[in-house]
């Protein structure tokens, strides 16, 4: 054990950490943005708008992140002509690929207010993008604020990823520090150390969110079919109850 | 675009998508093997009535779920040693079974106590509690997240081309270095991906499909 080589190196690290947080940060903005609108395109009432973006949303979730990249960073300048830098190359990627499980996320959270919020709204003259934003989003981002906060930490720790196209992050960083001094047991050890601390403060904030915005087990929509009761709670958990009590569990795949 | 397509390099370089497809198989279904029994025990320690057996547990899960998956591959490789399928296959299985034990937890989770005190008041054993009351309705509620893990460790399992392991996604950059076509071998690639994926979801039906015809007769 000889920490003085993590002391020494600490500096370095940390640029690489910034380079971790200002990737996670942008990714995760950029991908709320464009998942919000691939959870309308998916909400959509025609089938031609509905079916392309549930093709996007579940072929990159089968995908590896390193695929994804890969493709970014080697694939995309080969059809477009332009090079990209590393950076830019990550960055896309990452957004790319949280899109569609943000889109999924936002929709579970769209769909966890009941229809008839929209219906009242607009029967007493709020238009539809009025109801959208005054009364349908700001419940359902408190009732997906967990799972924004969780996929923030997949984000992070996804970030590491993008050391395999040259950009200097936190991983990267240490990689470096390593190949110079050859302490692999301390500089992955502390690595693995800083990753946990960021992650499980964030994790334990997610755990605060979910108590403190509980869904109450009546929300969601529900629907009766024969002596079965469907009901359709957050974050795409739906549950099917009979007079015997619960049949199944949460099934986060299947649309609507 | 400038780009002309030459899809006869797959044909041409078949023996290295095999090679990859074969490796990532392999990796995967040893790792999903080895993580549901792993998982299966944390799972179970987790609702243990011993509370240092609980907290070792819940620290396990929370410890290996919280460290990118990348690191602790190259924590097994350069800095214990291992070669590189073991550590592959190791980090693989230590990672995805904190994540399958949160899935075991919650499933046992949703059966009602009083359904385990009911067996207990017929004067089963708590093993026969556990293995006629609760596990079988808990299998029914897993099967569905548990689907999800497994695609998850074959997406995972991408990360060991870092450590030098010649699985597929190794094999795309491989075959771009050897021909410059990564464009056409990339997406070869990601479409063998996308039916590995489709597979554990039929297979996962299918497994779903028998556990209630099972319940069914009881």
């Amino acid at each position: 054990m000889d920490l003085r080589v993590i002391v020494e190196n600490l500096p370095y690290m940390l640029t690489g950490l910034r380079w971790t947080i200002i990737l996670a940060v942008f990714s995760m903005a950029g991908s709320f943005v464009c998942g919000a609108a691939f959870a309308m395109l998916r909400l959509s009432p025609w089938w031609w708008v509905r079916w392309p973006a549930i093709l996007y949303i579940d072929i990159v979730r089968t995908v590896p992140l390193i695929m994804v990249i890969f493709w970014a960073f080697f694939l995309v300048p080969v059809l477009t002509g332009h090079a990209t830098t590393p950076v830019k190359a990550a960055l896309f990627a990452l957004i790319l690929f949280n899109t569609s499980y943000m889109a999924e996320v936002i929709r579970a959270g769209i769909q966890s207010i009941p229809k008839g919020q929209v219906e009242a709204s607009r029967a007493i003259g709020l238009t539809y993008l009025q109801a959208m934003r005054y009364v349908v989003l700001p419940q359902a981002l408190r009732h997906m604020s967990p799972a924004l906060v969780s996929r923030f930490i997949a984000l992070f720790m996804g970030t590491s990823l993008v050391y395999i196209i040259g950009v200097t992050e936190f991983f990267r960083a240490a990689n470096n520090v390593n190949n110079r001094v050859y302490r692999s047991y301390e500089i992955y050890g502390f690595v693995a150390i800083v990753y946990f601390g960021c992650c499980y403060a964030l994790s334990l904030a997610s755990a605060a969110l979910e108590r403190r915005f509980a869904v109450p087990d009546g929300a969601g929509s529900e629907t009766r079919v024969g002596a079965l009761t469907v009901r359709d709670r957050p974050w795409g958990v739906r549950t099917v109850t009979s007079v015997f009590g619960r049949v199944t569990g949460s099934d986060f795949r299947r649309p609507e | 675009m400038a780009y002309t397509f030459d899809w006869g390099v797959l044909l041409v370089y078949r023996h290295l998508l095999w090679q990859g497809l074969l490796l990532t198989v392999q990796i995967s279904a040893l790792s999903m093997v080895l993580s549901l029994v792993l998982g299966g025990v944390l799972g179970l320690g987790r609702r243990a009535e011993v509370m240092p057996l609980r907290w070792l547990c819940g620290a396990y899960i929370e410890f290996f779920r919280n460290i990118p998956l990348i690191v602790q591959l190259f924590f097994w490789y350069f800095a214990v040693g291992l070669e590189a399928f073991p550590a592959a296959v190791i980090g693989l299985t230590v990672y995805t079974s904190a994540y399958i034990a949160e899935v075991i937890r919650s499933g046992l989770q949703s059966i009602p106590r009083t359904q385990i005190e009911a067996a207990r008041s017929f004067g089963m054993t708590p093993f026969q509690a556990l293995r006629h009351v609760v596990l079988p309705q808990a299998l029914m509620r897993v099967i569905p997240p548990l689907g999800v893990e497994f695609i998850n460790v074959i997406k995972n399992s991408s990360i060991a081309m870092t450590i030098s392991v010649t699985e597929l996604t190794f094999q795309t950059q491989q075959i771009e270095s050897l021909t410059f076509r990564g464009f056409e071998a990339a997406t070869a690639i990601t479409i063998l991906y996308v039916l590995l994926a489709s597979s554990i979801v039929l297979l996962m039906a299918a497994i779903e499909r028998l556990v209630r015809l099972d319940l069914r007769v009881g």
